[in-house]
């Protein structure tokens, strides 16, 4: 089966010079969960960013369900939602009118029962006549998911989804992806937590420094990094492994403090 | 066309109006009485009559064009200048919205807007003075032409912004003088020859005198003149717009 995202050798340099990403290739599979791990400043919005349309690739292409994403972007933006990483909220809007328009704006006919049900799962819906700044950080985030679900997208895109978010709504977030998988959406999420990779994902994605160093399945991934490492932060610098220690592979590291 | 996109920012534009609706309405309800009572009683109480038109009419439709420019090119470069000062402007990028949607969307808000003010103002003025339209269809289309020209105007001007003293320059600083020096409290015949010649290079003069003309049937230059002076400034602005587009000027990294 084709993949329904496919990048290839994707480049982007930014105004300022700097390229953010490297010669980037990667393909998606339709319905499967992808975790992007990597670092700060490792290009995972950017190239969300450009496979959404909110940023202009520098060389390379994007397709989306077969259709590029630069040439034909009506067909490959009505298909992808997307929630950004930063909070951006029009703060005076409410809820229920700013996840309608997000519906509008992708060219779906008004469907309040569709806005209702995507509300109720959020649990958003008692706050539906709310203002967005009369909510909390974690709400505004849900907020955000609902509007791109409004208009019932095959892919999904959450960038950095757990930022802000507790415990308990990070659950429900879950049991929302697992449910929109069981429809057959595919989702993208980016994390800087391999925890979090391999608690959601199917596969999982490396990035760092504009680059996609590995992609695998979660599971052959996991063997890998598999073997545990212990890191001891030490109070006073030591200048060999104690004796008693030295039956373990231990290595010194820092001048000694770890 | 997506239309849907098109309806959706249009009613989106709307009811931030509607949520500011006693400001945006009874400010220039006050400053339009202002000018009369200042204008149109102090002043014109010593001017009397300009060709055959008692001076609060004369005036009338200058104040209309004041405001009608000043509303439109806020409300015109707001409205996009907002969502990108916000970052709600990834939501629009990452649409299936064509810029000329967009385009249609916040340009038809804006004028709209900007319309409704236009005839609360003429509604407020006709309380003050008597009026007569001796060419309503030409009156509605200079009002309609300067309406949308000068939202698109708005329109460019918020996609330029980088902060909101660059959002407020032209509005502030470039239209009252232009509007003011346009021949909106006298005609130009009353100045001297060289500043006639002079207020020939300021394009409001033409829109004023258009739209004048269609009230009283007088004007400092030919209709005619006027409205192709307008058509031209709207052609301009489109392929300045063109350009935007296809370089993704300031709104795509
Ligand atoms: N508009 C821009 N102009 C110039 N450089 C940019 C721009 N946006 C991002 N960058 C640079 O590109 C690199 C990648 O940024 P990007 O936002 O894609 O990283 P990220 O992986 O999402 O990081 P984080 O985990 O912090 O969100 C960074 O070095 C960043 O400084
Ligand atoms: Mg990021």
């Amino acid at each position: 089966m084709a993949p329904i995202v496919s990048v290839s050798n994707l480049v982007k340099t930014y105004a300022s010079g700097f390229q953010a990403l490297k010669d980037v290739s990667l393909d998606i599979e339709e319905g499967e969960i992808l975790a992007l791990l990597g670092p700060n400043g490792a290009g995972k919005t950017t190239l969300i960013s450009i496979i959404c349309g909110i940023v202009n690739p520098s060389g390379g292409t994007v397709l989306v369900g077969g259709h590029d994403v630069v040439k034909d972007f009506r067909a490959t933006r009505s298909m992808i939602g997307l929630v950004p990483q930063e909070l951006t909220t029009d703060q005076f809007e409410t809820v229920w009118n700013t996840v309608s328009f997000s519906r509008g704006l992708h060219g779906k006919k008004a469907n309040p029962a569709h806005i209702e049900k995507v509300l109720k799962d959020l649990s958003l819906y008692d706050k539906k006549d709310n203002m967005l700044r009369e909510l909390s950080g974690g709400m505004k985030r849900r907020v955000l998911i609902a509007k791109a679900l409004s208009h019932e997208p095959r892919v999904l895109f959450l960038d950095e989804p757990t930022a802000g978010v507790d415990v308990n709504l990070r659950k429900d977030m879950w049991q929302v992806v697992e449910k929109l998988r069981e429809t057959g959406v595919t989702i993208i999420l980016t994390t800087h937590y391999i925890e979090e990779a391999e608690e959601i994902a199917d596969r999982v994605g490396v990035i760092n420094g504009g680059k996609i160093l590995l992609i695998e399945e979660k599971t052959a991934l996991m063997k890998k990094l598999g073997r545990k490492q212990l890191r001891v932060d030490l109070t006073e610098p030591l200048s060999e492994i104690p004796a008693a220690l030295s039956a373990y592979k231990l290595t010194l590291e820092d001048g000694g403090t770890a | 066309m997506n239309f849907e996109a098109i309806k959706a920012i249009y009613f989106f534009e709307m009811a931030r109006t509607r949520r500011t609706l006693l400001q945006s309405v009874v400010s220039p309800v006050i400053s339009t009485s202002l000018y009369f009572i200042v204008f149109g009683a102090a002043v014109g109480s010593r001017i009397q009559e300009i060709e055959g038109v008692s001076y609060g009419a004369f005036i009338t439709p200058g104040l209309i064009m004041l405001t009608l420019l000043t509303q439109c090119i806020g409300n015109g470069s707001f409205g996009i200048y907002f969502p990108k000062f916000t970052g709600t402007i990834y939501e629009l990028l990452s649409s299936p919205v064509s810029m000329t949607e967009i385009v249609l969307g916040y340009v038809g808000a804006a004028a709209t807007k900007g319309m409704m003010i236009g005839l609360i103002i003429l509604g407020t003025a006709s309380l003050f003075v008597d009026l007569s339209i001796a060419h309503p269809f030409v009156m509605l289309l200079f009002f309609v032409l300067t309406a949308v020209t000068f939202s698109l105007f708005g329109f460019i001007i918020g996609i330029w912004a980088k902060d909101f003293e660059q959002l407020n320059l032209i509005p502030m600083l470039v239209i009252p003088p232009l509007v003011f020096l346009g021949g909106s409290f006298y005609s130009i015949d009353m100045l001297p020859p060289f500043w006639q010649a002079v207020s020939h290079f300021n394009p409001v003069l033409y829109l004023i005198s258009g739209f004048r003309w269609s009230f009283f049937e007088i004007a400092d230059v030919n209709p005619v003149i006027s409205l192709t002076i307008i058509i031209a400034f709207l052609a301009v602005l489109m392929g300045l717009l063109t350009w935007i587009f296809r370089t993704g000027y300031r709104l795509r990294n």
